[in-house]
């Protein structure tokens, strides 16, 4: 009974905090997240082979995966790819269901490789550019909230000014509205890491590699919010929000728009190994050394409330809008793989941890240190460590030079006391072809789900319950000479 | 969970620091690494009968396709010097020599050896053919010199093979 009380306190507690991508107000642990979650990288054989690729690594995805994987090279390696990624939302409110999606189209990987000529053993250097990860994403929502709350007294009870200089309170900050207003938004993610990334690796012992990558991160990330709440029933239609100014009489809509842009730099390095044991299986370790993101972030908001009357009061964006500087440290991350070679089958498989309880923001300028302190132990209280696993396959048929892949992995939610369902799941499939001994072109695709929420304000009120489809698509081009 | 891969990474990097890298790379001190003379092996992870081509493609060094850089000349560049300035001096001689005695046979197959042959010899007022003793030294040292720098080169085999 005790352990069920708990787990009902921490669904609770989660569903206390604004989560997932609906709101962008100030930061939260959903802004540390957003870094602190793996990308899917941008290596089509990976990808089609379930992202399992710490224990194989015998190209350019080395330098996503494991390093120590370039070792293994033997000829100079130039790569080229192009990413499409698809990002489907459905959603239901207040028993309403809508649909919204978003993609992207990217260069997602150019690099070159450069083995040394050895008497003995492999060395070899490789400088990268790669997206790592796309912050591509949707949402749509448009339902009648019949309760007694609204977007406009939270933020009026949460010593916000923008209904007051919208004219929906009295002069006293008291408003008349309470409820039972349609509400309707969408929200628009666009963006994506990047990272420059220079790696070299050695074979130490006979078929033991090691490998650093050094990768220096930058990336955008976009995300607009518009939000309406309008008086469909007439509810309001007689009443002056701002008594005593005729011009207020009947509200009929409130509007606000808040765009959020991060200029995201950084750095960070990862350490590997890949041993190969005989002639048919390799296994392979890897650390992820922190990652520190430095995210200039510029929060611009926007709005206006119309009346019945034709008045419209426009909000003054320069008394909401700032631009702050901080950093987000990700935390640990420990990964271990192995692949197994039977005759033309490729078996792989992988397992990363990470304890996103490690998340924190760090240097903050232009926020309270109480505040960035709190932030953090949010993430303490909210977050919990998980196992990333990846399983993958690749059969080659010699004689046509053609590779089937199929895989399949896990991101397991970061938030404590999660459903499964809120896991990110992601079945894959690729093919790959060998042109003239030298040319190897590659398609790998994923499709992912998983189901989350989000509050437009407060605690279960106004609240959005996605279902999310993820789609990616990477062709890449790889020539050996 | 930050300690433990501290020390995993702090035993490895030991251990590589205690026994020496494995891996030898290619100088130009050294014979450089062919498909006949290397002593690199296919990790045969992507074994040719499963794999066909890929294992071209996955296991084939790129510098087995070129052709090896000069590097006799570098491998002992005193030698080398002189080799060339001996080549200057045959090809002095032979001006000379080609002119008066263009059809005498090589002593060898290059070129200096050639040059040797045609360029010691020559005719003294009488009409008697004498053999140019500093001419013959030059060309013989510089067919000296090119064996050597031939020998080097094997030498560098054999010091390939000392490390073995």
């Amino acid at each position: 009974m005790k352990s069920f009380s708990s787990y009902c306190s921490k669904l609770i507690t989660a569903a206390a905090v604004v989560f997932c991508i609906t709101t962008v107000s100030a930061q939260n642990q959903n802004d540390a997240l957003r870094l602190g979650i793996p990308g899917l990288g941008s290596n089509a054989r990976a990808l089609g082979m379930g992202d399992s690729y710490i224990g194989l690594s015998d190209d350019a995805g080395a330098a996503f995966f494991n390093p120590a994987g370039w070792g293994l090279l033997k000829s100079l390696e130039f790569t080229g790819g192009l990413s499409y990624n698809t990002y489907g939302n459905n959603t239901t409110f207040m028993n309403e269901y809508s649909n919204y999606s978003n993609s992207a189209t990217r260069l997602s990987d150019l690099s070159f490789a450069l083995p040394f000529p050895t008497i003995r053993g492999s060395l070899v250097f490789a400088v990268s550019y790669h997206t790592t990860k796309d912050f591509t994403g949707a949402l749509k929502f448009n339902g009648y909230n019949g309760s007694n709350n609204s977007m406009i007294q939270n933020l009026n009870d949460n010593y916000s000014n923008i209904p007051y200089d919208l004219y929906l309170t009295d002069t006293n900050f008291n408003t008349a509205i309470n409820g039972r207003l349609n509400q309707s938004g969408s929200i628009l993610e666009s963006g994506a890491l990047h990272n420059w990334t220079f790696s070299g690796a050695i074979e130490a012992y006979k078929n033991l590699f090691v490998g650093l990558n050094l990768n220096f991160i930058s990336g955008t990330y976009n995300n607009n919010n518009d939000y309406y709440e309008d008086d469909l029933k007439g509810i309001y239609s007689n009443v002056e929000t701002d008594p005593g100014n005729a011009a207020t009489m009947g509200f009929r809509k409130f509007y606000l728009n808040r765009i959020l842009n991060w200029d995201i730099s950084g750095w960070d390095a990862k350490f590997g190994v890949l041993y190969q044991i005989q002639n048919s299986a390799r296994v392979g370790l890897t650390v992820q050394f922190p990652k520190t993101y430095t995210v200039k972030e510029s929060f611009t908001v926007n709005g206006y409330s119309l009346f019945n009357t034709g008045q419209q009061y426009n909000l003054n964006s320069s008394n909401y809008s700032d631009n702050v500087q901080y950093d987000i440290v990700t935390p640990f991350e420990l990964g271990a793989g192995f692949s197994v070679n039977v005759a033309s089958l490729i078996l792989s498989g992988q397992a990363t941890i990470i304890d996103y309880s490690q998340l924190k923001f760090d240097n903050a300028d232009g926020l309270s240190t109480q505040y960035i302190a709190s932030q953090n132990k949010n993430i303490k209280d909210l977050l919990k460590s998980v196992i990333n696993y990846n399983v993958g396959a690749e059969y080659t048929f010699p004689v046509i030079g053609i590779r089937l892949r199929a895989g399949y992995f896990v991101q397991p939610s970061a938030y404590q006391g999660d459903p499964s369902s809120f896991d990110r799941q992601y079945v894959t499939g690729g093919i790959g072809y060998l042109a003239g001994g030298s040319v190897a072109i590659d398609l790998g695709y994923a499709h992912g789900w998983w189901s989350t929420y989000g509050d437009n304000y407060g605690t279960d009120l106004s609240r959005t319950y996605q279902d999310i489809k993820n789609d990616q698509l990477i062709l890449s081009m790889t020539y050996r000479f | 969970m930050k300690s433990i891969m501290a020390k995993i990474v702090l035993i490895l990097l030991i251990g590589v620091a205690l026994s020496g890298c494995y891996t030898i790379v290619w100088t130009p001190k050294d014979n450089f690494p062919t498909a006949d003379n290397s002593n690199y092996q296919d990790n045969g992870y992507y074994p040719s009968p499963y794999y066909g081509e890929y294992n071209y493609y996955y296991n084939y060094p790129w510098w087995y396709s070129i052709a090896p850089p000069a590097q006799s000349y570098i491998r002992d560049s005193n030698q080398g010097q002189q080799s060339m300035r001996n080549e200057l001096g045959d090809r002095n001689n032979s001006g000379r020599t080609g002119m008066l005695q263009p059809g005498l046979p090589a002593y060898g197959t290059s070129s200096s050896s050639a040059t040797s042959g045609s360029s010691t010899v020559t005719k003294d007022s009488s009409g008697n053919r004498v053999q140019t003793t500093n001419s013959n030294n030059n060309t013989r040292s510089s067919n000296t010199n090119n064996n050597n720098t031939l020998r080097n080169n094997n030498g560098s085999r054999n010091n390939n093979d000392g490390r073995k």
